[in-house]
Order: structure tokens, then C-alpha cells, then sequence
């Protein structure tokens, strides 16, 4: 990235009193940045006889390398299946904002469409390094359209595709040039896909099954062909059945190459898998579980309407179906929506750092495991275990200090700067958990952005404040007042996702009147 | 010779780390006075270590202005590998202080002219003006380590504990410099454990300060802890002075202090025990008032 000359007189960083997540543990160590990268102090000492230029105390906090998303359709209001005039500034604006729920890469995804939108859409969406303007973009996610018909979901029909006799030019007659693409999932049941995964994964492209209503046996076959990842398990394929546990039974198979991991997304919002499930697919094979989000345009925004690819979706609170085909959700609020649990939902807005949470709260595993299926798991399906979703040495220096329920105090991504010499940014959020912002603490919050990597506070001092301000940095003061409306307002959303966890579960007669949220989770 | 004896290893690790830090901080030192010290590995001064980083944390102790060198290192291993002496050195101590790397000297068992590098270490402890104050461990070859070797190589049963300073094994010469030394079979089983099992992986030869380069050091500490040490402890201090047993070099240095629990003892002479554990109201003086570089010193 940068010359070495240049990068050894970059200043040395030095976070102190906090634990980073090395080896799969949680140590009591420093983590030492320069130049973007992840330095060996040892190596600083010994060779370079250097100590650092500048020591920054993270109050015991740990320290997570950032979160990867592979599977995100947009958020902010942003779709990138819209073949917008300028989807590079949509995806800018979402790599910006997830920058705060601590993902500092993601695969934008793109749903289901026709060929003219991704004619349009693919070449405007190029694999970019993060930065102080938002998160990486490892390359494209195309989940569609060559897919299951009954397994399609919130994917439009009319758009869907299986593959012609010259299965491999249809897909690129439908995708145009896969520079940019970095995921295809694909069902493998339709003929002519062995070949497709063949060629895809030959070009270094990862193939997914998912939308499938493949037996294991076909996905077995094509995993031999070179498929590596399963798209939100559970979700969109056959359910597990004793006798034939479909794409789920790849978790267990042992009929995979040998030394092969399947990898495998989960959306651990609460609502797309049953706690219970997501358990049993973590203790069959936790070193393949990557956490997605699957958000949809509506991610960041309140409830109502948005689009998703060619579709509407209407939100509330954290789930979200297709507009017009269901019913509302909620039904009357007096009534428990007894056929919410087996509709599937249509999309999430559970941000990655509320996935983590509730994933450790729901498996009950380390918080280890937790942040590793965020970032070492997706950067390993990738290849780029080497560089991103690793604190090691040389690695970027992509991380976040997240407190001990693991929200997030503060992102740093490794930028490059014109100056050459910007390390990271850092920006300070306090948390995006729905119950945070129910808290009846009035105060204010603070969201400081600024070039020089200023933290913002809770509450934050005058003097803080106005030392960014003047040093040019951007201060949005949004204060939260403890209103009655608005407490009641979010007090029923919270009602409402806590009938739907009660759904969701299969002991669920529970009253919807006691709290069966988890802690903090959500 | 002072016998400064604690009750249990901790007490011991204390006592000695005290020690230090009075010692520095009553030398005053500054920006053209460096305190020198000798530093040891092994498993012996951990406790030590852990205490002069408990100081420092605490603000009472500042290695700004102290040169450190240590006693050896291993010939032909890696720097970062972690059984280097540079690793131990780095984990154990430098990453926790405040010490100019500059200032931390540790024989470089990779350097191309190996003899070069050991005049060359011999030179840098001049021009810093000797040290002032060495810390050393005792080694032993019939400790722990060593017992589940004992069942397959019959012929170093019986040997015994042989006591000597870094890599001076018995045989060295009393006025010995720094220098290059082939390890003794024992010393390369016992370490085995830490290369996987595997022997080929071990060093054979080691880099270390001699006898005679520890005797030059204006003061001398020695740690002993264990009842695995207390024969060599006996050889070193009532009886006489042998190249068997390099430790008893130090019986003819102007300021040493041996400074060790009660296990440690149990070779010596009841009459010996009780006759330094009278002196150590006398001893503690040395250790109390704990100073503290916040006092202003």
C-alpha cells in the first residue's frame, strides 16, 4: 500500500489498557498502529529502537478487529439493487453510517433484478479501501436471480433465471463483467450450476447456496465444484429433515473435501432463526458461522415504507415484510400475531453490532467466538484473514473498542490520507441498540467526526466540544429528551419485538406483558 | 556477603525488587548518570520483574535513565521466537516499563562474527561504566526440568546441582569474559520441553557473560528460591571457592548479596541460617523506607 521509507516514519500509535482479541482470546495486551497497520512492538524495540509517538488509554475496553458484512442491500434509505444516476454516492453514504455499528468492510448485495440493472449498477460499485470516508468495499454480492422459485422470498419472480445450455456466458450476458463481484449465491439444483460454480470459483469468486431447494446431496456436489458459503442458513431453503438434512446437513457432512470449512451466514436478529436454531447450527460448526445482517434500504431509518430492488417493504421495529403481500405484521395490538413465526420476515435492520449481541447472548459462546463470527470468519471465507478481521501483526488496522456488552465506543479504520501519515479515524458513537435509545436519560449525545480522530463523550465536557469545533471537526448534538410520547412510542416498539421474540420461540405461551427481551441485546 | 532470607518465594521476589528500587533512585539518575543494571531469564526472577512493573505503574520507579544488559542469549535462534531471551526480556519486562530501547543491550546470538559480538557487548558495559548493580538467578541443572529426563539418559543421573551464573557451566573459568559456550547435554534435554520435544530444534550453543564479567559488576545480586537450589546455595557460600561451582566466585566480591527463601536453606549449616536471619533488621534498612521517584527524589 504505502512505501516502506514512507510508512517506517509514520507515527507509532500505542492503545493501552485494554485486551484485544488475538488467537482466539481475549489478551491483556497493547496494540500498536503505524501506518495503517498493525505493528510488532517487539520488532519496534529490538530493530528500530523506537517506542511510540503517542499513547492513547482505552479505559480497559476491548479491542475487536471491525466487523465484516458480507450480505447488506443497502440501508440509510440507500438500495444498491436501484439503478440509480449516482449509486456511488449511495454506497458511500452507507459505508459511512455502518462505520458506527463497527463494520468497517462489507459486500454490498444486490437482490434479484434484471439484467439492464445490473448492466447498470455492477461497474459503478468498484472494490475501494476504507477509510475516514466510510468502510471498504470488499466487492460486489450478487444473491440472485439464479435461484429457487419456491424458495425465492422477498426476491421478485419475474426476474428470476436458470441457467441456458451455455450456463456460464448466460451468466455473464446477465451480470455483465464480474470485475467488481466478489459472492454469487446461487441454488445448485438448477441444471448446468456445477459448471457456473466451476468457472466462478476459478475467477476467485465465492459461490453461495442459498434460495435452494437443494438436498445434500446437490450441495454436497457443490461444494466439491468449489461453493465455500451458505447464505442465511435456515432461511430460504429446505428445512432440516432427519433423513435428508438438506444445505443445513453441509454443517456435519463429512463428505466435503477434506481441510474444506464451509462457511455459513447467519442473521442473528432475533426474528430470521429461532435462538434455538442458531444454537444447534453453532455448536455443529462454530468456526463456520459468519454473522450478516442482510439489511435492507431501511436499516438507519424508522418505521414505514421502502423499497427493496424491484419490491416495497414496510418496517416495524426491527422486522420488515413485503408491502401489500402480508398482513400488517401486528395485526390489532391487543392480539398476538399467532402466524408471524412461520412467515418468514422479509429483510433486516438489525445493524452487525446488535447481531453480535444478540448471537453471544443467544449461543450463550465466548465473547471470542462472538466478535471472531463478525470478523475473522467473513475475512476468511474471503481469503483476507491475512489482512482484514485480524488484529495480528501486519494486518490493517481495521478495529473497534467496543465496552464489555460489546457496544461499540468507537471505530478506527486504516485510511490513506493525502498527507500519507493519517492512521485512523475515529469515530465515537454510543451504541445503536434500540434500548439505548428508549433510555430514559435525558441528556445529550454527542457524534463527533473529525480529522484528527476526537473523541466525543457521554455526557461530553464545553470544553471538548469546542476544542473539535475548532479545530474543524463536525459536532451534531442530538439530544434526547425523556418525553412521555416518545418513551411510550418506543416503549411499544419494544412491546412489539418482545411479542415477536415470544413468537419466535416454541415454548412461546408466554405473556406478552413480562419481559423476555434478552439483556441488552437488542 | 549479606544472606537475606524471606520467608517464601514471594517475600524473596520482593525484597529483591525493593532492593532495586531504592537503589536506583537513591543514585539519582539523570540524563548524563545512567544507572547500569545486569539482568537475568529464568523462572527465578518473574516475581522480581512483576514487582519493578507494579513500581513503575504505580509512578514510583522510572527506567528513563536506566541501561540494562543481560547475561546471555542463545546462538542461532530466531530473535521473536518466543524461547529467545530477547522475547522473555521484551514480555517480561521492557514492554511494561518506560526504558529507552536504546538503553537495553542483550546479546545478539545472530550476528554474523559471534566472538565480535561478545568483545563488542564487553566494550558497550565500559562505556556505559560498568554495572552497578547485577541480578542474576542460580542455575540448576537438577531442577524440575530435568526430572522426567532423568529415565532415558542414565548417564547424567547423578551429576547433581552444579550451580553456576548464565551459561557458566562447571569448569569455566573464575576470570572467564564474555564468550561463546557449547551447552551441556543436560541443559539442551531440560530444554527441550520449551522446542516442542524435538532436540534438533534446541540451541547448542549460547552467547554469555563469563565469570569474570560478573565479578566487575559494582554490585551483585543473586537470587536463590527453591529447595532444588539449597545444595548449590551450601557450595556456593560454606564451602570454598571452586570453578565446579562458578557461583562461589562471588565469595571473593566486594558487595554481594545472596538473597533467598527458606527452602532454599535447608543445605546450609543450622548455625549459618540463624546467624543471617539475626542480621535481617539490619538488612531490612535497605529495603525501608521504600523510596519513590514522586517523593521528588
Amino acid at each position: 500500500m504505502r512505501g516502506g521509507q514512507g510508512a517506517a516514519e509514520a507515527r507509532v500509535l500505542q492503545f493501552t489498557n485494554c485486551r484485544i482479541l488475538r488467537g482466539g482470546k481475549l489478551l491483556r495486551e497493547d496494540l500498536w498502529v503505524r501506518g495503517g497497520r498493525i505493528l510488532d512492538p517487539e520488532k519496534l524495540f529490538f530493530e528500530e529502537r523506537r517506542v511510540a509517538d503517542e499513547r492513547r488509554d482505552c479505559g480497559g475496553r476491548i479491542l475487536a478487529p471491525g466487523f465484516i458484512d458480507v450480505q447488506i442491500n443497502g440501508g440509510f434509505g440507500v438500495d444498491f439493487s436501484q439503478a440509480t444516476e449516482d449509486v456511488g454516492s449511495g454506497v458511500s453514504l452507507v459505508a459511512r453510517r455502518i462505520l458506527s455499528h463497527g463494520v468497517t468492510s462489507f459486500c454490498p448485495t444486490l437482490v434479484t433484478s434484471p439484467p439492464e440493472v445490473y448492466h447498470k449498477v455492477v461497474p459503478q460499485i468498484p472494490v475501494k479501501s476504507g477509510g475516514p470516508h466510510g468502510a471498504g468495499v470488499l466487492g460486489l454480492h450478487l444473491e440472485g436471480p439464479f435461484i429457487s422459485r419456491e424458495k425465492r422470498g422477498a426476491h421478485p419472480e419475474a426476474h428470476l433465471r436458470s441457467f441456458e445450455a451455455n450456463a456460464f456466458q448466460d451468466l455473464l450476458a446477465t451480470y455483465g463483467p464480474l470485475d467488481n463481484v466478489r459472492i454469487v449465491t446461487l441454488a445448485p439444483e438448477l441444471g448446468h450450476s456445477h459448471e457456473v460454480i466451476r468457472e466462478l470459483t476459478t475467477r476467485g469468486i465465492c459461490v453461495s447456496l442459498g434460495h435452494s431447494v437443494a438436498d445434500l446431496r446437490a450441495a454436497e456436489d457443490a461444494v466439491w465444484s468449489g461453493a465455500t458459503f451458505i447464505t442465511h442458513l435456515f432461511n430460504a431453503m429446505l428445512p432440516f429433515h432427519h433423513r435428508d438434512p438438506g444445505i443445513v446437513g453441509l454443517l456435519t457432512s463429512d463428505r466435503l473435501p477434506a481441510g474444506r470449512c464451509i462457511f455459513y451466514g447467519m442473521i442473528a436478529d432475533g426474528t430470521h432463526t429461532n435462538p434455538a436454531a442458531l444454537r444447534i447450527a453453532h455448536r455443529a460448526h462454530p468456526q463456520g458461522l459468519v454473522l450478516v445482517t442482510d439489511a435492507i434500504p431501511a436499516l438507519g431509518l424508522g418505521n414505514g415504507r421502502h423499497t427493496l430492488g424491484q419490491q416495497e417493504v414496510e418496517v416495524d421495529g426491527l422486522t420488515a415484510y413485503v408491502a401489500g403481500e402480508r398482513p400488517h405484521p401486528l395485526g390489532p395490538r391487543s392480539q398476538p400475531a399467532c402466524q408471524v413465526a412461520h412467515d418468514p420476515p422479509d429483510g433486516s435492520i438489525a445493524p452487525m453490532d446488535v447481531c453480535v449481541r444478540h448471537f453471544l447472548q443467544a449461543t450463550g459462546c465466548s465473547v471470542e467466538s462472538a466478535l471472531e463470527a463478525a470478523s475473522l470468519h467473513p475475512a476468511q471465507l474471503l481469503g483476507l484473514e491475512k489482512s482484514k478481521g485480524t488484529l495480528d501483526f501486519g494486518a490493517d488496522a481495521d478495529f473497534v473498542v467496543l465496552d464489555d456488552s460489546l457496544h461499540v465506543q468507537a471505530t478506527y479504520i486504516s485510511g490513506g490520507g493525502a498527507s500519507g501519515a493519517l492512521l485512523a479515524l475515529r469515530i465515537a458513537t454510543v451504541g445503536s441498540d434500540i434500548r439505548d435509545w428508549c433510555s430514559p436519560r435525558s441528556g445529550v449525545v454527542v457524534l463527533t467526526f473529525s480529522p484528527f480522530g476526537f473523541w466525543g463523550g457521554w455526557p461530553p465536557s464545553p470544553l471538548l466540544t469546542g476544542a473539535v469545533l475548532g479545530t474543524g471537526g463536525v459536532c451534531l448534538a442530538l439530544p434526547l429528551f425523556s418525553s412521555l410520547c416518545c418513551k411510550a412510542q418506543l416503549r411499544k416498539c419494544l412491546q412489539v419485538q418482545s411479542d415477536r421474540m415470544v413468537r419466535a420461540s416454541p415454548v412461546g405461551r408466554e405473556q406478552p406483558g413480562k419481559n423476555h427481551l434478552p439483556r441488552r441485546a437488542l | 556477603m549479606r544472606l537475606v532470607i524471606l520467608d517464601n518465594y514471594d517475600l524473596a521476589s520482593e525484597w529483591a525488587a525493593k532492593y532495586i528500587c531504592n537503589r536506583i533512585i537513591q543514585f539519582k539518575p539523570g540524563q548524563d548518570r545512567y544507572f547500569t543494571l545486569g539482568l537475568p531469564t529464568g523462572s527465578t526472577p518473574l516475581g522480581c520483574y512483576k514487582k519493578l512493573i507494579e513500581y513503575h505503574k504505580n509512578g514510583h520507579l522510572s527506567f528513563k535513565y536506566v541501561k540494562t544488559f543481560n547475561m546471555d542469549e542463545y546462538v542461532g535462534l530466531p530473535r521473536n521466537h518466543p524461547e529467545s531471551y530477547h522475547s522473555y526480556m521484551w514480555n517480561n519486562f521492557f514492554k511494561h516499563i518506560d526504558i529507552d530501547p536504546n538503553n537495553a543491550h542483550i546479546l545478539d546470538g545472530n550476528a554474523a562474527d559471534l566472538q565480535a559480538e561478545c568483545d563488542a557487548f564487553e566494550k558497550k558495559i565500559k562505556e556505559a561504566g560498568g554495572i552497578d548493580l547485577l541480578l542474576e538467578g542460580l542455575v540448576n541443572k537438577n531442577s524440575k526440568n530435568c526430572a522426567k529426563w532423568d529415565q532415558n539418559i542414565s548417564f547424567i543421573k547423578g551429576i547433581g546441582p552444579d550451580g553456576h551464573i548464565a551459561f557458566n557451566e562447571p569448569g569455566s573459568s573464575l576470570v572467564s569474559r564474555t564468550r561463546l559456550k557449547t551447552l551441556a547435554m543436560d541443559t539442551i534435554l531440560a530444554n527441550a520441553k520449551y522446542f516442542d520435544g524435538d532436540l534438533s530444534k534446541v540451541p547448542t550453543m549460547a552467547l554469555t557473560v563469563g565469570v569474570g564479567t560478573v565479578m566487575d559488576a559494582r554490585e551483585v545480586m543473586i537470587l536463590i528460591t527453591g529447595a532444588h537450589k539449597a545444595f548449590a546455595l551450601y557450595k556456593a557460600i560454606e564451602e570454598g571457592v571452586n570453578h565446579m561451582w562458578t557461583v562461589s566466585a562471588f565469595q571473593q566480591h566486594p558487595r554481594t548479596i545472596f538473597v533467598c527463601d527458606e527452602d532454599a536453606t535447608l543445605e546450609l549449616r543450622v548455625k549459618t541460617v540463624k546467624y543471617f536471619k539475626g542480621l535481617m533488621h539490619v538488612h531490612n534498612k535497605l529495603v525501608e523506607p521504600l523510596f519513590s521517584m514522586k517523593d521528588g527524589n
